[in-house]
């Protein structure tokens, strides 16, 4: 298992995190997220290969409307140490410690090919989407 | 005692039963049920205990793997004397009852033989197959794999040439290395072209296709150019490819913590890898910084 102890930035696949400075306040419009059957599902997986956070303590946090990069618009506040789960049997990814903290969660995207010959119109929205696995 | 436990015995202290204080012993391959006592569902989960027991020890020939049935009364975790429940075995399935009200039912599938090759096989995920598990259970119908599970030496779910799993009822399960594939990604490998492959919207489906086609064959009419390469293979390879239909387009090609490869789109103006993968975080080279752990 690794660990985000001492440090920033970390990654689990297509999830990155960044620790925000002791000094951060949630923003007003962040909603607290329920969990899903008792899981808190830090990124979602199209193939049932979900990340989730091990313990009960730790809280997910949407903002409302979109962030500065329509990719980091969720935070994870943590309060007991915890550990990120992949949930997979072969190929996954390790275990990955949170020391408390709030963390910034960022999930990767990546380009759409062809987008270029799209329309200037549809060229906006369809540039790039979200990673999925 | 693990989540769903947990989750479980928040629900049943809703219903009025008492937790469960124990974890069960076997975590593996168990659902659990409750069931009324004197329930005439109670002689039909046995008769179709019975019929798993002999179904799996048919499939599995010398496993003899089998299935526990475990009743739990109300009243058998409180008092000692009453937690004599118990339970079945592969030819003898017998349940006992408390004078509780209402039972608690595990159903585990154990193999003879720990850590046996063809134990294995009995997987949470050949079971969720073949047991469909519902509300209503046990009216299941047992649906029984015709033939061992077919695995690669991680024990994923993997078959290069058929199915890797094939239910009683003729239903084929295709998978590659883990991952549910198509079944004409195995069968017709030639459809598997460039541009099929590299437009895949899902990453693990674009790699595992890519795999399955192999790179160099599907590089063998469109070769790729190399853009730039970082040192740092987490960061990778900026190629360029020309497909077919759409024209050029730019990828990383990277590893990935588990030691795969992935072909990731980024937009064809990119001229370094370091910009690319910045762009795929929402970031340029200059606000960038690469993660100090990852996994």
């Amino acid at each position: 298992m690794k660990s985000m102890r001492g440090k920033t930035y970390g990654r689990q696949g297509e999830l990155r995190f960044v620790r925000m400075p002791a000094s951060f306040q949630m923003p007003a419009s962040a909603r607290a997220l329920p969990r899903e059957g008792g899981k808190l599902i830090v990124g979602h997986s199209e193939t049932g290969h979900h990340h989730v956070m091990e313990g009960l303590d730790t809280e997910l946090y949407q903002l409302m409307g979109l962030s500065r990069d329509g990719l980091s618009d969720r935070f994870m506040v943590v309060k007991d140490p915890d550990v990120l789960l992949h949930e997979r049997d072969a190929h996954r990814h390790d275990k990955l410690e949170f020391d408390p903290g709030v963390y910034r969660i960022v999930v990767g995207r990546e380009y759409v090919p062809g987008a270029g010959k799209l329309g200037r119109e549809r060229q906006a929205e369809a540039q790039w989407r979200r990673s999925a696995d | 005692m693990d989540e769903r436990e947990k989750r479980q015995n928040e629900e049943w202290e809703r219903d009025g039963i008492p937790p469960r204080k124990h974890p069960a012993r076997n975590k593996t391959h168990r659902w659990a049920m409750r069931v009324l006592i004197n329930d005439p569902r109670i002689k039909k989960l046995r008769d179709e205990v019975n019929t798993v027991n002999e179904g799996l020890v048919s499939a599995f020939g010398r496993v003899y793997p089998r299935v526990y049935v475990d009743v739990l009364g109300r009243l058998g975790l409180d008092n000692p004397a009453s937690a004599k429940y118990y339970s079945g075995e592969r030819d003898r399935t017998r349940i006992q009852m408390s004078d509780a009200s209402y039972v608690d039912v595990h159903v585990r599938v154990v193999s003879e033989s720990a850590g046996d090759t063809q134990g294995t096989a009995l997987s949470r995920e050949v079971l969720d197959a073949a047991v469909p598990w519902s509300e209503d259970w046990p009216h299941f119908t047992l649906n029984l794999p015709k033939f061992l599970p077919k695995r690669d030496s991680d024990g994923a779910a993997h078959c290069e040439d058929g199915p890797w799993l094939t239910l009683a009822d003729g239903t084929e399960l295709w998978a590659w290395h883990g991952f549910e594939i198509e079944r004409w990604w195995i069968l017709e490998k030639h459809r598997l072209t460039l541009d099929y492959v590299l437009t895949l919207a899902n990453a693990e489906q674009r790699r595992t296709a890519i795999d399955i086609a192999g790179w160099v064959n599907l590089l063998k009419d469109h070769p790729a150019k190399v853009i730039d390469t970082d040192a740092d293979e987490e960061v990778g390879e900026l190629i360029e490819v020309n497909i077919p239909n759409i024209g050029r387009e730019r990828f990383l090609r990277v590893l990935c913590a588990t030691g795969r490869t992935f072909v990731i789109p980024v937009p064809p103006e990119t001229r370094t890898a370091i910009e690319g993968q910045a762009w795929l975080w929402g970031e340029t080279p200059a606000t960038f910084v690469k993660p100090e752990v990852t996994t």
